[in-house]
This record gives C-alpha cells, sequence and structure tokens, in this order.
C-alpha cells in the first residue's frame, strides 16, 4: 500500500519537475502542453528540481524494500518538503496579496492564479502522507 | 622470541580483538534483536542523511530559504522604498542645495538604497535559524562531509562555513575550532567565498534589476551554491598544493531534531539582522556621507570627474574587459569597506546623475549576463575589510593574508570572465 502511494505521488512529483525543466531549458512537449497548462507549469528550471528530489525521496520509499516503516519513512520526508513547498508558495500569495491591497504599481494586475505552481497542487497528493507523517502509533 | 614478536602487535590488543571477536560469534547465533519504535529522529535521519538524496535535498531546502527570502519580501521592500520616496520628496523643499543633496542623495540616495534590503536580510536569517533550530543543518553538515573528506578536506570546516552565510567575521573566528593548522588555514582561507549576509543586498539588487520575481531567487541562490563549489575547488587544490596533508577525521554528535519555536526562530533572526541594523545606522551611515562628499566634489564637476569618478576611472581600464564601467568600478572599491557599500555606491552616484531608480538605471548600461558578471564578481572579491583583518588576526601571517587578497581577487577576474564568454557563447 505505502509502495504504490509512493510510486503515484512520486511519479506527479518527477513528472511535473522535469515539465519545468524543459519548459525552463526551452523545450517544449507538444503532447504534454495541456498537462502542464493545467498544472500552471511556468518553466522554472531550478523549482523543476526540487519538484525532481522531492519525488524521489517519495520513490526511495519504493527502493527500500526492508519493511513498511523505512518506506514510511521517505514518504514523511517527501511530505514534509511537500508541505514546506506548499508554505512558501502560500506566503509568497499572501505577500503578493498585500501589494494588491496596498495597490502598488507592481501588482495591478496580479491575480492569485499568477501564483499558481505545481507545487501547489500537488500537494492535495500529499495529503494522506502528512496525515500518516503526524500520526504516532508508529514511532516514538 | 617474546610474544609481541610472534604476534607482531601488543599481546593485550591481540587477546582483547579475540575476545571480542568470540563475543560476536556467540551473540550472532544466540541473540535475537528486538524491533523497536523508530523515533521522528531516525525517521528523518533515514532520508536527511541518505547517501544519495542527503545533498539533493540539502540544495532544495537552500532553494526554498532563497524563494522565500526574495519573493515573500518583495512587497515589503516597496513598503521601504515607497516610505525612502516621500522622505526624498521632502527633502526637496530643504533651501540649501548643498544640505538638500547630501540629505536627499546621500543619506536617502544611498543608506536608502541599503536599508530597502531589510526584509530580505531577516527574511534569509529566519529561514537559517528555523533550519539551525530545527537540528538539520548540523545534517547537512554531516552529508556534506562525505563529499569532502573524499577530496581530502576537514568535514568540521563546514560549520565555520555555514557561519559564513551570516557573516564571515565571526564565520573565519570559529575556525578556531578546527584542529590541525593545515585545516585551519585552508578553512580560513576559503570562508571568505561563503556568501555573507552583507552582499545579499547586492544579489536581491542586481538579480532584482534583471530577472522577473520568480527568477531573482533562483539566479540568487545560484550564487550561494557557486560560492560553495568554489571554496570546495580552492580547498582541494590548497591541499593537493600548498598546503598538503590528510584531513582530521570529522566527528560530531548529532542533536536531536526539534520542532523549531515562533518565538525562538524571531529572537534569532533578530539577534543576527540587528547587526545589519547596528552596522547600517553607524557604519553605513558614514559611508553614506563620505560617498557622498566624494561624488559631490569638486563642486560643479559632472558625476565622473569627481573623486569618486576619479576612483572609479583608475580601476576602470582593468575592469573593462568585463564590462564593467566606473560606477562599478568605484562601487567595488567603495564595496572593500563592507559590501553594502556597493550598493550605497551605486545609489548616491547615480541619485547625483538624476536617475530615480538603481535598477532602472542598471539595465539601461548592462546586459542581463553582465549583471549575472557583477555579482559573481561581488561574491568572489576581497571581502570586506573587516574580514581581511580579522584573517590577518587569525592566521598571523600577512604572507597568507596577502595571498588571500591577491587568490580572490584574480578569482574574481577570472570567473566573471568565464561567466561572460560562456554565457556569451550560449547565447544569453
Amino acid at each position: 500500500m505505502v509502495a504504490i502511494y509512493s510510486a503515484i505521488v512520486g511519479l506527479a512529483y518527477v513528472l511535473m519537475g522535469l515539465l519545468e525543466i524543459t519548459r525552463g531549458l526551452g523545450v517544449e512537449l507538444s503532447m504534454l502542453t495541456g498537462l502542464a497548462e493545467a498544472f500552471y507549469v511556468v518553466g522554472d528550471a531550478f523549482a523543476g528540481f526540487v519538484l525532481v528530489v522531492i519525488g524521489a525521496v517519495y520513490l526511495g520509499g519504493l527502493v527500500v524494500s526492508r519493511g513498511d516503516r523505512e518506506g514510511l519513512s521517505y514518504v514523511s520526508v517527501g511530505a514534509l518538503m511537500s508541505t514546506v513547498l506548499l508554505a512558501l508558495y502560500v506566503a509568497n500569495i499572501v505577500s503578493n496579496g498585500l501589494g494588491l491591497v496596498l495597490g502598488f504599481e507592481d501588482w495591478l494586475g496580479w491575480t492569485v492564479l499568477d501564483d499558481f505552481r505545481p507545487g501547489l497542487i500537488l500537494w492535495v497528493l500529499a495529503i494522506p502522507a502528512v496525515l500518516v507523517a503526524l500520526r504516532k502509533e508508529w514511532r516514538e | 622470541m617474546s610474544a609481541q614478536e610472534v604476534l607482531g602487535e601488543d599481546p593485550e590488543i591481540a587477546l582483547a580483538d579475540k575476545r571480542y571477536e568470540i563475543i560476536s560469534e556467540i551473540l550472532e547465533t544466540s541473540l535475537v534483536r528486538g524491533r523497536r519504535k523508530w523515533s521522528s529522529s531516525d525517521m528523518l535521519d533515514k532520508v536527511f542523511l541518505d547517501k544519495w538524496l542527503g545533498i539533493p535535498v540539502f540544495l532544495s531546502f537552500m532553494w526554498m530559504l532563497f524563494q522565500f527570502s526574495i519573493e515573500t519580501s518583495g512587497v515589503y521592500m516597496t513598503i521601504i522604498e515607497e516610505f525612502f520616496g516621500w522622505l526624498g520628496g521632502l527633502s526637496g523643499g530643504i533651501p540649501n542645495e548643498l544640505v538638500a543633496s547630501l540629505i536627499g542623495d546621500g543619506l536617502f540616495g544611498g543608506l536608502g538604497a541599503v536599508l530597502v534590503f531589510v526584509p530580505p536580510i531577516f527574511f534569509t536569517f529566519l529561514g537559517i535559524s528555523i533550519l539551525e533550530d530545527s537540528g538539520y543543518l548540523a545534517r547537512a553538515a554531516f552529508v556534506v562531509d562525505r563529499i569532502m573528506y573524499k577530496l581530502g578536506l576537514n568535514g568540521r570546516a563546514f560549520i565555520p562555513m555555514l557561519l559564513g552565510f551570516g557573516c564571515n567575521v565571526p564565520a573565519i573566528m570559529a575556525c578556531r575550532s578546527i584542529e590541525g593548522e593545515k585545516d585551519r588555514l585552508i578553512t580560513i582561507l576559503v570562508n571568505p567565498l561563503m556568501s555573507c549576509g552583507a552582499r545579499l543586498p547586492v544579489y536581491v539588487l542586481i538579480a532584482g534589476a534583471f530577472f522577473s520575481a520568480r527568477q531573482a531567487g533562483s539566479i540568487i541562490w545560484s550564487m550561494y551554491i557557486l560560492g560553495i563549489v568554489l571554496a570546495i575547488i580552492v580547498a582541494f587544490t590548497l591541499r593537493r598544493t600548498l598546503l598538503k596533508g590528510e584531513p582530521a577525521p570529522f566527528i560530531m554528535e548529532l542533536p536531536t531534531y526539534k520542532a523549531p519555536t515562533f518565538h525562538g526562530s524571531i529572537i534569532h533572526m533578530w539577534e543576527r539582522g540587528v547587526v545589519f541594523l547596528k552596522k547600517a545606522g553607524t557604519y553605513l551611515l558614514g559611508a553614506a556621507i563620505l560617498l557622498w562628499f566624494l561624488i559631490t566634489f569638486p563642486i560643479g564637476a559632472p558625476p565622473e570627474q569627481t573623486y569618486v569618478g576619479m576612483i572609479g576611472h583608475i580601476v576602470e581600464p582593468v575592469l573593462r574587459p568585463l564590462g564593467f564601467d566606473w560606477r562599478i568600478g568605484a562601487a567595488l572599491v567603495f564595496g572593500l569597506l563592507a559590501k553594502e557599500v556597493f550598493v550605497e555606491a551605486l545609489g548616491v552616484i547615480y541619485a547625483v546623475e538624476g536617475e530615480a531608480a538603481i535598477a532602472t538605471a542598471l539595465t539601461s548600461s548592462f546586459t542581463a549576463l553582465q549583471g549575472v558578471a557583477i555579482m559573481v564578481f561581488v561574491l568572489i572579491y576581497v571581502p570586506c575589510v573587516a574580514a581581511v583583518a580579522t584573517v590577518k588576526a587569525e592566521t598571523g601571517s600577512w604572507k597568507w593574508t596577502i595571498f588571500g587578497v591577491v587568490y580572490q581577487t584574480v578569482l574574481a577576474y577570472v570567473v566573471s570572465l568565464l561567466v561572460l564568454v560562456i554565457g556569451g557563447a550560449l547565447g544569453f
């Protein structure tokens, strides 16, 4: 169960990360354009690297074959990194929202969707991992 | 023949080794290990100390830190900028032209240009405090030690290098904790390559001028990573040439993880950030007044023929291959006082020239690639006078102090030139 979940979430993050990196390098994969638009992929190669790393952490739970608790470690850390990334994007949205409220010129045309990123949307997949990480039954 | 000659070692040691060998054999057949619950530390260390994931995870956290510092602080920087703009408008009403110029161009144009960067500086320190208080930074040192030891470097050097992200002066002093004279000397010599907090205003100014808010954080992150990479390369080179020897092993007790408290992180952020504010109120204020004087006199002379202009023109021929003009040259010279003075100098120069904003002036004079080259030069070249003085105090040697100054300046020039050549060849 942990392995299946790790695989799905990990691959999702890796895929979005690779899309960010390829777009950032100016390479457009026409068959995935719709997916990229749906997930607000903007072509930030560095953000793409971070998404790939988070995906790799989730997928690490597959590679470790010594039992579920090692797999849960990778899933929990993946959840932690996903949540920190979410917090980063939320902080950006709040601060840019303040710029709009204060009426600063650079923020006049800003909307919340301008700051939507794959990491924000993919966190929904990470919710089960976050809930598991917060449970104490399997750790001290 | 004695027992030692027969065994080839101290008999007591040989007996002890044999005893433990037999104990291990008995335990293997008789001991059944229980499955204890994992602690949170075990869970996190499984991944953070992973052989393959450790460093990418560290790089990811560092990127998130800088994205938070730069992108999130944007609106707060604008608030401060608007405030100084309003103050500048008030100073225009002062009847005495010279006093109006001192206050408007010198203080608001110069010191104000630096104080705008208070939000990203404090946000950076907040992020570092959270990473430190959580116990993660110690793991980062442990993970990086794997690579450093293979390169012949002392892993303990990473702690002072991490301190260098705040300020190089206490970081160089922290090298006292390193055993081994050569290890300590190498760490002192490469520590200035760690991007200190004083360089952050330079990066934010230039990255903010040439790149979008989304890209600026990544560009600044690249500067920090470049500093770390160069520090490792220089340390490796020194280890193989001038300071040959083996590094001492790195033994460190990892602290337990704990959730950082909001109160604690704010206090740690404030302790670091207030150093910048004190510096701004004293050192940088004095530098702004000095700069205003040097850019204003001789009275009536165009900016390039004032004292600042003269200083800038002296170094301009050397910097011309990098595309830097006399303004950048002068700012680099004054940046020796403190890296923030680089921004202050540009602020005063462009204010006296009547430029509304430094960023606008920079983008009209330089390309984005040249902007990156400027950041790279600022990253690598001679640290501030205080850091040079600390190197002299800690090494007790003029030879190594001068060596440090020379190699950093040459390295800055070479790497900046490479950035321009390679970037130009790649079409940037």
